[in-house]
């Protein structure tokens, strides 16, 4: 205990945060100035630029290996001659429509576009595969709608006081997130928990290539410049399930949706229903999501794995998850539209860019003469609103773009494995070297080709390798950090860590403990019978 | 032993040989930088030697725990369907994709890696995905010059006239 109080104060460096009557201040002035950032943003051009950037995103989130760095850095140039409410709204129109366009090829191809379209996956391309890509997609698009409106709303009404959210959390909280987001193997581990946890073990030696995040020694690299800094998420994941996916395709001579029917646009509107039915699935997963991109440098990819082990975890029948469970792409879908709310907080409160985008985002609005940090909400308040109007209007417009054409993208499951298979083999191995120009990029997506097609052959789990590969780094980072700094009890002796803590152990248990009892119940009924 | 079994012994001495060494190249690190890889590699090995033994000697009682049990909610009426499921599994490995036909694909794709390098992507992939659709897929010639021209097109657009690669 005197450990962990000793070095609080040395990790937390004083600031000051201000009393209610700061906070109640800072509140007023920002709703008084709805009306007119909503004006501005409607005001022509505003709204061509919102579209344009809104279908640029979903393109980029579309093609894998493409995301958000790439859509701003191309569109940064563009805006500097712009007013600074125009950039503002092109580029988080791009930028907010950048998660669901990853979702549509996650559902599609099983090669999510981006890293935080990761879980859609598990049960997206399960259910494309059984002629309901539709339904996936129309899900998918109101789940990201919903949880949009949600992460802006959450925004709204903690940015006066986030900065008390944004502090509480320090390494042993980072190591809780990490630790909660590697219990989701214990459900997606298909068939074998066994086998899932030597997925596991496997993605997390992969995450120790590199530079150590500690002592700074290069590990695993064999003389290579390309590995020292790691294994690229994107070319990884690009590899381990498009590629496998595209020979299955070619050699079967199947199409995706192998013999069932496709209906389109029937499908598409059961999904938008589905999520309306599954509404404690779409709050938890929002909340989830709002959580986690408040605290910087966390992110998408965790955002989704942890609303998506939550959902299976504690559902009453988690039987389908991972066979084409329609919960399966809620929970993701709201969580990683929800985190860009969240993950404005802390850019816009102490202009920290929680992530690549918002790092983008910052520079911005540097260049526009706008300074992020405590100040922006008294000298700019105005900024902030427009920032949020826009990322809503963004989802709003690329989701409906995405329910318009969810009924022909579903036909795409379809085309013959033999046209297909071709098709994703080359975009894939493409868009994994254009993500940084890198035929070390190349190497790795087909590294992880076969890899992935071996793993997906002998039954070990993809899912859990690629859940072990996002969270390693920041596991061993923050494990060893919390020692260093807090010691052992610091993980336990921090309320918030606890709580995760108690939350891991519960989510983990809790199915045993129902297990049992319903064994018991189901022997008395026998023996009563 | 069958062939596929012996696929599958190679398989998993393979991971288990990948474990093996990042335990022993991990000596060579300082302490702080050793400790997790070395960790995560002795449990990933362990793991591995118990899944091959549980594997190849299935009447083992020891190994039993091994067998695939997990933490899953399973209502009783999804049982039956799960067993339906694990019958269409052992039908899919039966029709499983022969190695040699996946390191031929391999070979195809190095080839395309070298051509990008070489050549540009631009004029790289449409040969490639006109390679593959006609002589791998066996697609008519007219639907693999279609496709490869279209593909070509696309990626052109996208990459070289939107991003400026």
């Amino acid at each position: 205990m005197n450990h962990y109080l000793r070095h609080k104060n040395n990790y937390l460096p004083p600031i000051k945060l201000g009393g209610l009557d700061r906070v109640h201040k800072e509140g007023i002035r920002l709703y008084e100035g709805a009306i007119p950032a909503l004006l501005s943003i409607l005001s022509w051009p505003g709204p061509l630029y919102l579209i344009l950037g809104s279908l640029l995103g979903l393109l980029f989130g579309i093609i894998p290996g493409l995301g958000g760095p790439q859509v701003l850095a191309l569109l940064l140039p563009v805006t500097l001659t712009m007013e600074p409410h125009q950039a503002i709204v092109i580029l988080i129109g791009a930028m907010g429509a950048i998660p669901f366009g990853g979702s549509v090829s996650a559902i599609l191809i099983n090669t999510p576009g981006t890293g935080q379209s990761a879980a859609t996956i598990f049960d997206g391309f399960p259910l494309a595969k059984n002629g309901k890509a539709g339904m996936a997609i129309g899900a998918a698009a109101t789940a990201s709608l919903l949880g949009s409106y949600f992460g802006a709303l959450i925004l709204t009404l903690i940015l006066p006081f986030g900065r008390y959210f944004v502090l509480a959390f320090s390494y042993p909280e980072y190591f809780m997130m990490a630790i909660m987001g590697l219990s989701v193997i214990a459900v997606v581990s298909k068939g074998s928990l066994w086998k899932g946890l030597i997925g596991a073990g496997l993605g997390l030696l992969f995450a120790s290539v590199g530079f150590d995040p500690i002592t700074g020694q290069i590990r695993y690299a064999f003389g290579s410049n390309y590995l020292y800094d790691g294994i690229k998420l994107v070319p990884a994941m690009i590899g381990l399930f498009a590629i496998s996916e595209a020979i299955s395709l070619i050699y079967k001579r199947e199409s995706i949706a192998q013999n069932h029917q496709v209906v389109g646009y029937k499908d598409v509107f059961e999904g938008i229903v589905s999520v309306f039915k599954n509404m404690g699935t779409f709050f938890r997963g929002s909340i989830i999501g709002t959580l986690v991109g408040i605290i910087p440098g966390v992110g998408g990819s965790v955002a989704n794995f942890v609303a998506y082990g939550h959902v299976a975890q504690t559902a009453k029948d988690n039987s389908n998850f991972g066979k084409g469970d329609i919960r399966g792409v809620i929970a993701p879908e709201s969580s990683n539209n929800a985190k860009d709310g969240g993950s404005l907080v802390p850019t816009l409160i102490f202009g920290i860019p929680g992530s690549v985008e918002m790092a983008i985002l910052l520079g911005a609005l540097i260049l526009h003469g706008i300074q992020p940090g405590p100040r922006l909400m008294i000298d700019n308040p105005e900024i902030v609103l427009v920032l949020i109007f826009a990322l809503v209007l963004s989802n709003t417009v690329v989701s409906v773009i995405g329910i318009g054409l969810a009924g022909p993208l579903s036909k795409l499951t379809l085309i013959p494995g033999t046209l297909l298979g071709p098709l994703i083999l080359t975009i894939a191995l493409i868009a994994s070297y254009m993500t940084d120009e890198s035929f070390g990029d190349m190497m790795i997506t087909l590294f992880f080709g076969l890899l992935g097609f071996t793993m997906n052959r002998y039954n070990f789990s993809r899912v859990a390798l690629v859940i072990a590969l996002v969270l390693g780094e920041m596991l061993q980072q923050t494990l060893f950090q919390t020692i260093k700094v807090f010691g052992v009890a610091g993980f336990f002796m921090r309320p918030l860590s606890l709580i995760l803590f108690i939350v891991t152990v519960s989510l983990l248990i809790s199915p045993y403990i129902k297990g049992r009892k319903s064994k018991s119940k189901r022997q008395g009924d026998d023996f009563s019978a | 032993m069958k062939m596929q079994k012996i696929d599958q012994l190679i398989a998993y001495a393979v991971f288990l040989l990948v474990a093996l060494m990042a335990v022993v190249i991990s000596f060579g690190y300082v302490k702080d930088a050793r400790t997790f890889p070395l960790l995560v590699g002795l449990v990933t090995s362990l793991l591995l030697i118990l899944q091959i033994l549980a594997d190849f000697f299935p009447n083992v009682k020891a190994l039993k725990f091994i067998k695939p049990i997990n933490f899953r909610n399973r209502p009783s009426a999804t049982r039956s369907v799960e067993k339906k499921e694990n019958n269409e599994t052992k039908k899919e490995e039966e029709v499983a994709v022969p190695w040699t036909k996946v390191f031929v694909l391999f070979g195809w794709l190095i080839g395309f890696v070298i051509m990008t390098k070489y050549i540009i992507y631009s004029i790289g992939a449409p040969i490639f995905i006109f390679l593959i659709t006609h002589y791998l897929s066996k697609e008519s010639l007219k639907i693999s010059i279609f496709l490869a021209l279209g593909t070509g097109l696309f990626l052109y657009l996208i990459f070289g006239l939107i991003l400026g690669r």
